[in-house]
């Protein structure tokens, strides 16, 4: 009790029938039993906050009584505040406490007469306020030394000061109920933080589905119930399938072997793994990207499995076309190239005709036989030229089990004859014990060509005389890498971040569409890209393959 | 939480009568004062909690009727009580209330209290 309380307690009216403050104590130890059988059954927080404000006001026979919880650590923040009959609407202002007055309180665990505190300096607004507002009694709440709140009484209904009894059971009582009402605070915290926690999962886009380690459904937020609504053209539960396996979930007839893939997904989920997905069928069939994850707790053997979906149909079909268009493009580039290279060689071979002719009109036959010579050479060069266009068409023709250093080569030896190609050095290190890959031969192809023809660019954006591009593969730690590097302008970081977004080039004649599609093709085949850059030395791209039994078969 | 319910009637326009059942414990108080505090609300301050089943008062049944007497009062109304057993009465007595309270023999001489003319 503080210095200065205990006068005001004692004038206290003694009980002058011994057999009334029995009486009293019986009451008071009922109130007690059934407080404590209310909060141990988790009732909800406000009606038992009311109750116990009731018995208090009941027990101290008070007109009204008062109660502010403080969430832990939250100095000055606004309490959690609960009033009956007069004090109900509002609270006084003065109840959000600083650090200092929380202190005093911690410090004082008995009730406290409002009039007692003026004399301490770093209480006296706040016993003003609470006088002012009719509060003659405040009891701190302490758990585990941390003020968790305070109860509060105005006066006797008597009018008459509060009987010594009277305090030995209001401190009997906020000490029996304080541990009860820690804990139903914290439910009460706890339950608020799910419902944030619920409402931040329902305003993403993407459906989050969760799983437990035995693939039972744990939790589905609002867009993963629409998404299995829409293919399912039912109004499916939440509460049906809730507990169910994650094959009834996603049914096979619908999410295309989604079940199977999920969970060959969760034997190795300590890190985010990515795929494309279909599900439904005929023209409704949409493509799903859907990210496999885990959240592993402390002290929990068992991982939980969070599958992200999200619809990417349009976003999918939008690349396509991209992707059409790249092709596209890049066959007209080749188209031009070709020509250019042919007219190269028609003119050499006309000029060679020409040169013949004028021999062989002057007679000059050692002449007519050297530039035959020089003809025949050309003509040979122009076969080699239209061989390679025909090894090249074979390795974007589409074919499956993919060799990375074989296409390389022919991109190489194709690419090579181009003109932008012709001054630059370039340079190849394979590993040759890498496996095939297990995709499109034509992607591979593409997805070199694009790194080939930016490493051109960049080198003749620098001016190089000597440009250089190195491309080697390897095989490390179950995956295999392709690196194509080059001696170029390099990427600023600006253009970087923006480098894998859609239609961001930086190239005058450029449409923006190379690195994206690259990306695509990576990423559709289960890989990945990045990229070592410096302004003004040169760019390394490297590309990840990684090597499991979906994407890489042996050679 | 609470199987009880507490029987509202109106006998006179502004007079209600409350009849909370066998108890008045921390299982129906907070019904209690919902029920008084939306009468109150309704601008009918003259309430006759008639206890002529109650059996049983507990603190918060008590107190549920001490925070709402100063609200009728100041409205100019009254929550009188009524058919009050000798077991409620010896809990008010302990209590010091019965001076405090408004405390009638019956619905008749509470309906008079409240201002309705006997008949």
């Amino acid at each position: 009790m503080v210095p200065g309380l205990k006068p005001l307690f004692d004038d206290v009216l003694r009980s002058p029938d011994e057999n009334m403050a029995l009486h009293k104590k019986t009451l008071a130890l009922d109130a007690l039993s059934k407080l404590a059988q209310q909060f141990s059954n988790r009732p909800d927080f406000h009606e038992l906050i009311d109750v116990l404000l009731l018995t208090l006001s009941g027990q101290l026979t008070a007109v009204n009584t008062f109660a502010a919880f403080y969430r832990p650590g939250a100095v000055s923040a606004e309490p959690v505040y609960f009033g009956t009959g007069k004090f109900k609407k509002n609270a006084p202002p003065s109840l959000a406490l600083n650090s200092e007055q929380r202190q005093f309180l911690q410090r004082s665990e008995e009730p406290l007469a409002v009039e007692s505190l003026k004399p301490e300096r770093c209480m006296m607004t706040l016993a003003d306020e609470l006088a002012a507002f009719g509060a003659k009694l405040i009891v701190p709440l302490v758990h585990k030394d941390e003020l968790i709140g305070i109860l509060g009484s105005g006066p006797r209904v008597s009018g008459k000061p509060f009987e010594e009894t009277d305090i030995h059971l209001l401190t009997t009582l906020t000490h029996t109920v304080t541990p009860f009402i820690s804990n139903s605070f914290h439910f009460v915290e706890i339950a608020q933080l799910n419902t944030w926690y619920l409402d931040i999962l329902n305003s993403v886009k993407q459906g989050v589905f969760v799983f437990n380690h035995q693939y039972r459904l744990k939790k589905v937020n609002a867009p993963a119930m629409a998404i299995l609504r829409d293919l399912r053209h039912d109004s499916v539960a939440v509460e049906s399938l809730l507990h169910q396996p994650v094959q009834k979930v996603f049914p096979d007839d619908l999410f295309h072997d989604w079940s199977h893939r999920i969970r060959g997904g969760s034997s190795e989920i300590d890190n985010l793994r990515v795929e494309n997905m279909a599900a439904g069928n005929g023209e409704q069939e949409r493509i799903f990207k859907v990210y496999l994850g885990c959240i592993q707790r402390e002290q929990d053997i068992n991982t939980d499995l969070v599958v992200t979906v999200e619809d990417v149909t349009e976003q999918t079909q939008s690349e396509r076309r991209l992707f059409e268009l790249e092709k596209f493009s890049e066959k007209g580039e080749m188209a031009a190239s070709i020509s250019h290279e042919l007219n190269n060689y028609l003119g050499m071979v006309l000029g060679g005709v020409e040169l013949t002719t004028l021999a062989l009109e002057r007679g000059n036959m050692e002449k007519a036989a050297e530039t035959l010579g020089k003809l025949k050479h050309n003509v040979i060069s122009m076969e080699r030229f239209t061989a390679g266009l025909t090894d090249y068409s074979k390795v974007t023709s589409g074919d499956e089990n993919a060799d990375l250093n074989g296409i390389v080569t022919e991109t190489l030896s194709f690419l090579t004859l181009r003109k932008k190609f012709q001054k630059i050095k370039i340079r190849t290190d394979f590993d040759h014990t890498i496996p095939s890959l297990d995709m499109n031969t034509g992607h591979v192809s593409q997805l070199l060509l694009n790194l080939l023809n930016n490493a051109a660019d960049a080198i003749e954006e620098a001016n190089r005389q000597a440009g250089q591009i190195t491309v080697s593969t390897s095989l490390e730690a179950n995956r295999v890498i392709l690196t194509v590097s080059d001696n170029g302008v390099g990427i600023t970081p600006e253009v970087r971040e923006k480098l894998f977004k859609t239609q961001f080039t930086t190239k005058a004649k450029g449409h923006g569409h190379g690195l994206v599609t690259c990306a695509r093709l990576i990423r559709d085949n289960g890989g990945e890209i990045d990229l070592e850059t410096e302004p003004g030395v040169g760019t390394a791209f490297t590309v990840t393959f990684p090597v499991g039994e979906s994407i890489l078969t042996p050679a | 939480m609470s199987d009880s319910q507490i029987r509202q009637e109106l006998i006179d326009d502004g007079v209600v009568v409350l009849n909370p059942g066998r108890t008045l414990d921390n299982n129906n108080a907070h019904e209690m004062v919902e029920v008084i505090s939306s009468t109150q609300e309704a601008g009918r301050n003259n309430i006759i909690i008639d206890m002529c089943d109650m059996e049983f008062i507990s603190s918060a049944g008590v107190g549920s009727i001490l925070g709402s007497v100063e609200t009728s009062r100041e409205a100019g109304g009254d929550i009188v009580l009524c058919n009050v057993s000798d077991a409620i009465m010896h809990v008010l007595v302990v209590l010091d209330l019965v001076d405090y309270l408004t405390i009638k023999t019956d619905r008749q001489q509470s309906a008079e209290f409240c201002g309705i003319p006997r008949g």
